[in-house]
């Protein structure tokens, strides 16, 4: 494949992307610039006399293709992190991530309720309730939030919106400090996260 | 022949055997893939920029120096690099890779970023650690580079906006293809990161955008000097841009531009702390 091809197969991924909304579940960057990208990109790859009707064809492709991306942002497996995330983000959990950044002691021991999407015990590791933050793409999304030590047994999927309420502890594991919500009541709340 | 195998396949296992496994198999591949097409359509508009950036560049002004000044200096994402690495193919390569390696670590955007995100002492130690990666770039380059100025037929720039396009986004494309796969299969890169050794070696992997850079360090790395490590090595010692230096200038120079990265490192971890 020629690169003017390639590049009008990518003109038509970012136009189908961001016809669906899948651009802005899987980038940071704001539709119209995709939009704008992809019809740069399809004007580039038919500038070119010959093959417009290839260009035209796989520009069709790339547009087919970019209605199959997903439309919401995929969850990351990665470790969740319990430190706070620099931008104004809405919501209980990162309100309680900046106050242990600012001063652990005013909230440590406290009772505390946080919404976010509920992880199980994996490998030794504590349950947790997180929310994902991407920066930049779906490549670099990362979960912050806290372990949680349930008072009873809990029996949802991977990623069921919950609300946990329990008291708040630091742990020290495996060289850096991190924050448990322990004594915890979890509650399905669909409603929760965005 | 190869129904054979399948056949005995198909006797030995039953259909939810056979949807288990593909799944363990095609689940990892469809998300290296979202997450490749992820990261391309976020730099894609960047890469524009800097095409369309670079061909002014060449067009309207007549001196050596403009390209790699504008690239240094462009207000935009190193993904915009990408845009501009055509256009440095006539200069010295010595200053294209200065221009190059500043241009990423420590364009405009990306030092307001760390000055809001990660304050004062990081900004510094960004600016000096980009200082010492792309001054020492250069020193390696002119003592230990190829003897050719140029590695490629056409060493004269590429005309016209479509071209730098098309060249930067090649290069993208299979970049970004490592980067997911290493998140894919390594997801614990993202985890927290206490030494700036490992920090440095996650950005490398990782390689985020220099804009982003700034956020991840402070989520990902502990430390004030793990997250100096962090945003200069996510810069100019990471996939992307190894892959750029070696496809533009070789991948000698691309081994000697890693061992300028690490010593940018090496002196943003010390001024950071």
């Amino acid at each position: 494949m020629t690169p003017r091809f390639a590049l009008a197969l990518l003109a038509g991924l970012a136009l189908g992307a961001a016809a669906t909304g899948a651009s802005s579940a899987l980038t940071a960057m704001p539709a119209p610039l995709i939009v704008a990208f992809g019809a740069a990109a399809a004007a580039f790859a038919f500038s070119s006399s010959r093959f417009r009707l290839s260009a035209g064809a796989l520009l069709a492709c790339g547009v087919m293709l970019g209605t199959t991306l997903p439309r919401e942002t995929p969850r990351t497996s990665g470790t969740v992190i319990t430190r706070g995330v620099p931008g104004a983000r809405s919501g209980d959990l990162f309100a309680l991530l900046d106050q242990i950044d600012a001063d652990p002691q005013a909230v440590l021991g406290r009772r505390v309720t946080v919404a976010g999407e509920w992880s199980r015990t994996v490998r030794g590791r504590p349950a947790t309730v997180s929310r994902g933050v991407m920066t930049c793409c779906a490549a670099d999304m990362v979960r912050v939030g806290f372990d949680v030590i349930p008072v009873q047994a809990v029996e949802y999927r991977d990623g069921t919106p919950v609300r946990v309420t329990g008291i708040l502890r630091a742990a020290f594991y495996d060289g850096d400090t991190r924050y448990a919500i322990v004594a915890a009541s979890v509650v399905s709340a669909p409603s929760a996260t965005p | 022949m190869a129904l054979i195998p399948g056949l005995m396949l198909a006797a030995a296992l039953s259909p939810d055997d056979i949807a288990a496994r593909a799944g363990v198999v095609l689940a990892p591949l469809w998300r290296i893939c979202i997450d490749t097409v992820s990261i391309v359509l976020e730099a894609a508009p960047f890469v524009l920029a800097g095409s369309i950036a670079a061909t002014l560049a060449q067009r309207f002004v007549r001196s050596p120096l403009t390209a790699p000044l504008v690239a240094a200096l462009a207000p935009g994402c190193d993904c915009a690099m990408n845009g501009f690495a055509v256009a440095l193919r006539s200069c010295k390569p010595a200053i294209a890779g200065m221009a190059l390696t500043w241009g990423a670590v420590c364009n405009p955007i990306a030092l307001v970023a760390t000055a809001t995100v990660l304050g004062g002492h990081l900004l510094v130690a960004r600016i000096i650690g980009g200082g010492v990666a792309a001054g020492t770039l250069g020193l390696l380059w002119r003592l230990g580079g190829d003897a050719k100025d140029c590695l490629h037929d056409a060493c004269a720039p590429a005309a016209g906006v479509a071209a730098h396009l098309e060249d930067g986004l090649r290069l993208l494309l299979p970049a970004a293809f490592v980067g997911s796969v290493v998140i894919v299969m390594a997801p614990d890169v993202l985890g927290t990161h206490m030494s700036p050794l490992f920090a440095a070696i996650a950005a490398a992997l990782l390689s985020p955008c220099s804009t982003a850079d700034p956020v991840l360090a402070k989520v990902l790395a502990v430390s004030g000097p793990a997250q100096a490590a962090f945003v200069v090595a996510a810069q100019c010692a990471d996939v992307r841009q190894l892959a750029l230096l070696s496809r533009h200038f070789g991948v000698r120079r691309a081994a000697l531009a890693a061992l300028a990265g690490a010593a940018g490192c090496l002196t943003a971890v010390m001024a950071a702390r």
